[in-house]
């Protein structure tokens, strides 16, 4: 579920990011023989949210790009408005020669780049008759708001609960709506305080900097307890300004003031990084890896040949690293001809031997 | 090469055992021997027909005696003979050595074989019983179809008699196993079984069209 920073703007928010509809990106892998690796990207929904999606290989070069538009059901008049309108597809697909160029692509070297970060690891093991294939792929942890850590507000098993689907949770026999509610608060309180923390961090280096202010580290530390309880009850808005306002209106200090014409590109980081959470959250995850030869096995709970599928929310990394794994094998074919003609040597080296021993 | 003039020296020496020569000319035996095939190989028939001929001899006068105390180490086999009399050439060493080399490959290569095989369905069917879909083999070649096999035969045939719930009502194994292999002639005929799971008895091998369930079988 999408959280926003304030619970006054939480609707207008929810309204306002549900309205174009979340996107559907779909990851396939595939795994060739020689151990290059096919990677093809499938983005799907309204044509403008394709174009800000937070995948850093968008402004790459080297992918090759294909849109598609799909025909809404106009006809329908049951159809919701998300089933009338026209939606796009962007499919974006590049070979690479190794995993550790997938790698560079898909996990750039640049911290401050937000974007959905895959690393992957390919072993490709020879084993005579067949050589296996083990590949894994972890997306990493994607919580922009490292601040405090979400061990202090939870337990791995309640991270467990909002990790799964509202299906899964439904099916739970241990599943209780009560602590579920509970446990969602709390989820919310450590993302807010996070983001809190994050934007706070960004203000005291511009206080200590500039002595000309009329505000203290010091008094902006006791006060600090105050605005996050006003902001959280009380502002609108999640822009830096907005947030700002809200500290204006607590401390009543004109430093303030000062400080949001002067040093307002000091939050450019925060303001994408909570873009990046706010847009990213709520779309869908679905990665497929396609591997070579026989399936041996996988941590995925749906495959179709040797084809192993996951479907993923943001939950699922944003603790946490995810990692799917999967491997196979696949027949050499030369090695049977070449084990057959030592085989056959051998029989008849040991046939003669036995001749000449009678 | 046989040296005549060496051959004719030693000639003497070859129908001697050790006790009846000096230490000297066992020495000379020896060295003669290592280099003359001919030599060695008269001497190794005089040497074995020898020992036939006092085996015969003893088994007749001393019925009673055990070998070892007839078998003087005068009447045994002498020292002056290298264990084994190599007239092979070179090229039939090569192949000798080649059928040796070749056999422990094959041998090493057939385990190796074993025990891929052997992991690769541990872990096919440690996925099935995870995953409840048996995965399509349409683009698998021989052996991966035979691994496949491997994999869930013993699961789709337990989960078989558990599905017809036939484990209680037949408990001769023999029986059992009759009817197996009646269903198994019907698979490869046409026919469709499902597993408890609602799986297609080994609907990975044969694609089949209709579905019969136990009592039809049974009519």
């Amino acid at each position: 579920m999408k959280k926003s920073f304030f619970k006054t703007s939480l609707i207008l928010a929810i309204l306002f990011l549900m309205m174009p509809g979340c996107l559907n990106i779909w990851f396939t892998t595939d795994i060739h023989p020689d151990g290059s690796i096919g990677k093809t990207i499938v983005i799907e929904g309204d044509s403008a949210e394709i174009v800000d999606v937070h995948l850093a290989l968008m402004k790459e070069p080297g992918w090759k790009k294909e849109w598609t538009k799909i025909e809404g059901d106009k006809n329908n008049p049951n159809g919701s408005t998300e089933d009338n309108k026209d939606k796009f597809k962007l499919t974006l697909s590049r070979e690479f020669k190794s995993v550790q160029e997938l790698n560079k692509s898909m996990n750039p070297a640049d911290t401050n780049v937000f974007t959905i970060r895959t690393n992957s690891t390919l072993h490709r093991k020879f084993r005579w008759f067949f050589t296996r294939f083990v590949y894994e792929e972890t997306i990493l942890n994607a919580n922009p708001f490292k601040k405090l850590n979400y061990h202090d507000f939870l337990s791995e098993e309640e991270v467990r609960l909002i990790c799964m689907t509202d299906e899964a949770r439904e099916a739970d026999p241990k599943y209780d709506s009560v602590i579920y509610k509970q446990t969602d608060k709390r989820y919310e309180e450590y993302l807010f305080r996070s983001m809190y923390e994050d934007f706070y961090e960004r203000l005291l280096p511009i206080l200590n900097e500039d002595k000309s202010l009329t505000l203290t580290v010091q008094e902006l530390d006791n006060k600090k307890e105050t605005i996050y309880h006003f902001l959280i009850d009380s502002t609108k808005g999640d822009s830096p300004e907005a947030i700002l306002d809200g500290f204006g209106k607590v401390l009543q200090n004109p430093a303030i003031e000062v400080i949001k014409s002067k040093y307002i590109n000091r939050f450019d980081g925060f303001s994408r990084k909570l873009a990046f959470y706010l847009e990213s959250s709520d779309d869908s995850y679905k990665f497929n890896i396609r591997m070579p030869g026989l399936l041996l096995s996988t941590n995925s709970n749906k495959i179709e040949g040797s084809a192993t599928n996951w479907e993923v929310t943001f939950d699922d990394f944003f603790f946490r690293d995810y990692t799917m794994t999967a491997e196979s094998r696949m027949v050499n074919t030369w090695a049977f001809i070449l084990a057959g003609l030592i085989l056959l040597a051998a029989m008849a080296g040991l046939y003669s031997v036995a001749r000449r021993k009678r | 090469m046989k040296n005549s003039q060496a051959c004719n020296e030693i000639d003497q020496l070859i129908y001697l055992t050790d006790d009846e020569m000096s230490p000297q000319e066992i020495e000379v035996l020896a060295k003669h021997l290592a280099t003359c095939n001919s030599c060695l190989k008269t001497r190794a028939h005089f040497l074995s027909t020898r020992q036939k001929v006092v085996k015969i001899i003893v088994d007749q006068v001393y019925p009673d005696f055990t070998a070892s105390m007839v078998f003087t180490p005068g009447l045994t086999a002498p020292s002056v003979l290298p264990k084994t009399i190599n007239n092979d050439t070179g090229w039939q060493k090569t192949l000798r050595v080649a059928s040796y080399v070749s056999g422990i490959a094959a041998a090493v290569l057939i385990m190796l074989f074993i025990w891929e095989q052997s992991v690769s369905v541990y872990k096919i069917s440690k996925l099935e019983t995870r995953i409840q879909s048996i995965q399509s083999s349409s683009k698998t070649g021989i052996i991966d179809r035979l691994t496949i096999q491997a994999a869930f035969r013993d699961k789709e045939w337990k989960e078989f008699w558990v599905a017809q719930d036939i484990n209680q009502a037949i408990s001769d194994p023999r029986e059992l196993l009759k009817i197996r292999s009646m269903v198994e002639k019907r698979i490869r005929s046409g026919m469709e079984f499902k597993t408890n799971s609602g799986n297609l008895l080994s609907n990975y091998l044969v694609t089949k069209k209709n579905i019969l369930t136990y009592k039809n079988f049974i009519k």
